[in-house]
């Protein structure tokens, strides 16, 4: 699955941790996130991630 | 058990407070701001501004997180004493706050120029949620607003504020949009591209007073002209909050000075964010304060880790318009570079010794972020020199 970068500050979204703080579990793909999550580390919202190769 | 404390819950306050939580499963932890909010976006201040998103939408870390990690966060508390010998801070409630290791991520505040005028009602800045309530609020009896200062932020609210159906007029004494994000070339593009969607810019622009009487009713600039506006916001810039390094006797310059773990030049008290000058200029974005509160956290529990620094990017957040810059920007074109000039299209990408040191993309945005790891690596980019700015190039290969 891809990672995601968040382009404002850098955090990088990846599948195999989700983002257990905010509800997302391991395994969730990043277009499967909820429209309304947004950067743990700068408040960013999901337009402002690009895929990481 | 160790007493952490840290003033201002920024991302530099909040990213250190994480990092002494994960190795230190006991010590205190207690974040102190004068702010009535957790830790929360402020670059999407303008997205709230303009209608689009709530108060709590800005919210990054809910009370929850606090919680479980057993950070003790003070909110409506301000600092305003210290006594760096029997390390205790004061505050405006007369608590007292006693530690073993400070951090201060205090950050910054909005500069103000002096210009006549700004106590007239009607003038903002804009730093926290609060500048970001009273503008929202104020902008009701309002149909005209005049942008003091043509950078990012500047761009940005006053695009919030085109949103919500304002005509917004923007004011730069530089002779171009963006003085340290773009050159000349890179300027007159965006400026074209913005005006399209119904910007106006006043460029090279001096402003004498804003006047009216209690309320702002316009802006008149040194060369006599008067640009109507019943709202004005100054965006100048900002300053770091140094009162805190002058209640202890730090170390100051542009900012707290700090060196490669953070420290300042006193025992014990370590700086992070916008408020500390790292190698000669504090940074002011927030990938930086987040890094430096890492590290600073990290070293604040007695291990060592060392801050090498963050390159310099910018992006601007306007929808439509693709923008983002990176370290040297050559603006006097003097450097090795290479450039590609299309409508709405301008991008350019400087070198030095086989490196890339600098960038500029303007209508297209792709493969920045791979630029700017390749500028914070030092790649020797001497294969792919001549193709990066070619049609479809693929950033993989840099
Ligand atoms: C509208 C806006 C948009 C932005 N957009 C971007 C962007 O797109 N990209 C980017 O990289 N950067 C952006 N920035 C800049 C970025 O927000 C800052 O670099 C970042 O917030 C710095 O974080 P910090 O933790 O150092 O300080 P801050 O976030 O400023 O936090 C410091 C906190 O300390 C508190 N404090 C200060 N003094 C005291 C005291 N004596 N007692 C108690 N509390 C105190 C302050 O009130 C504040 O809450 C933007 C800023 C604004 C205002």
């Amino acid at each position: 699955m891809d990672k995601y970068v968040c382009s404002i500050c850098g955090y990088v979204y990846d599948p195999e941790e989700g983002d257990p703080e905010n509800g997302i579990e391991i395994g969730t793909a990043f277009v499967d996130l909820p429209d309304d999550w947004v950067c743990p580390v700068c408040g960013a919202s999901k337009e402002d991630f690009e895929i990481e190769e | 058990m160790t007493d952490y404390l840290i003033v201002g819950n920024g991302v530099a306050g909040t990213t250190a407070a994480e990092h002494i939580r994960k190795l230190d499963d006991n010590g205190n932890i207690i974040i102190i701001t004068d702010e009535d909010f957790p830790f929360y976006s402020r670059i999407r201040l303008p997205e709230y501004i303009a209608n689009e998103i709530s108060e709590e939408r800005l919210v990054i870390k809910k009370e929850n997180w606090y919680t479980n990690l057993r950070i003790d966060l003070k909110l409506n508390t301000r600092i305003i004493g210290a006594d760096a010998k029997d390390k205790v801070l004061i505050a405006d409630n007369d608590q007292k706050f006693s530690y073993d290791v400070l951090l201060i991520a205090a950050g910054s505040h909005s500069f103000l120029p002096p210009i006549k005028g700004l106590e007239r009602k009607g003038a903002f800045t804009l730093r926290n949620v609060k500048d970001a309530r009273d503008i929202l609020a104020y902008t009701q009896n309002v149909q005209e607003v005049v942008l003091i200062g043509g950078g990012l932020l500047g761009l940005e609210s006053g695009n919030a504020l085109r949103k919500i159906g304002k005509t917004v007029t923007v004011v730069e004494f530089f002779p171009r949009l963006l003085p340290r994000q773009l050159d000349v070339d890179g300027a007159k593009e965006l400026q074209n591209i913005m005006e399209k969607m119904g910007f106006s810019f006043r460029l090279d622009a001096r402003t004498q007073e804003i006047i009216g009487n209690t309320h702002v009713e316009g802006v008149l600039l040194e060369d006599g002209d008067l640009l109507p506006g019943q709202m004005v916001i100054i965006s100048a810039g900002v300053r770091p909050n140094m009162e805190l390094a002058e209640l202890l006797g730090l170390d100051v310059d542009k900012g707290i000075k700090v060196d490669n773990n953070l420290k300042t030049n006193q025992l014990d008290i370590f700086a992070a964010g916008d408020v500390a000058e790292f190698k000669g200029a504090p940074y002011g974005i927030w990938p930086a304060a987040a890094e430096q509160g890492e590290v600073a956290g990290v070293n604040m529990t007695g291990r060592s880790t060392l801050y090498a620094g963050t390159t310099m990017s910018n992006k601007l957040k306007v929808v439509g318009v693709d923008l983002a810059s990176a370290g040297n920007i050559d603006v006097d074109h003097q450097m090795e570079s290479r450039v590609v000039k299309e409508e709405k299209l301008y991008k350019k990408i400087i070198f030095e010794e086989n490196k890339i040191v600098g960038c500029i993309m303007l209508g297209d945005t792709t493969g920045f972020n791979k630029v700017v790891k390749a500028m914070s690596e030092q790649k020797d980019v001497s294969p792919i020199k001549d193709d990066i700015l070619a049609k479809g190039f693929d950033f993989n290969l840099i």
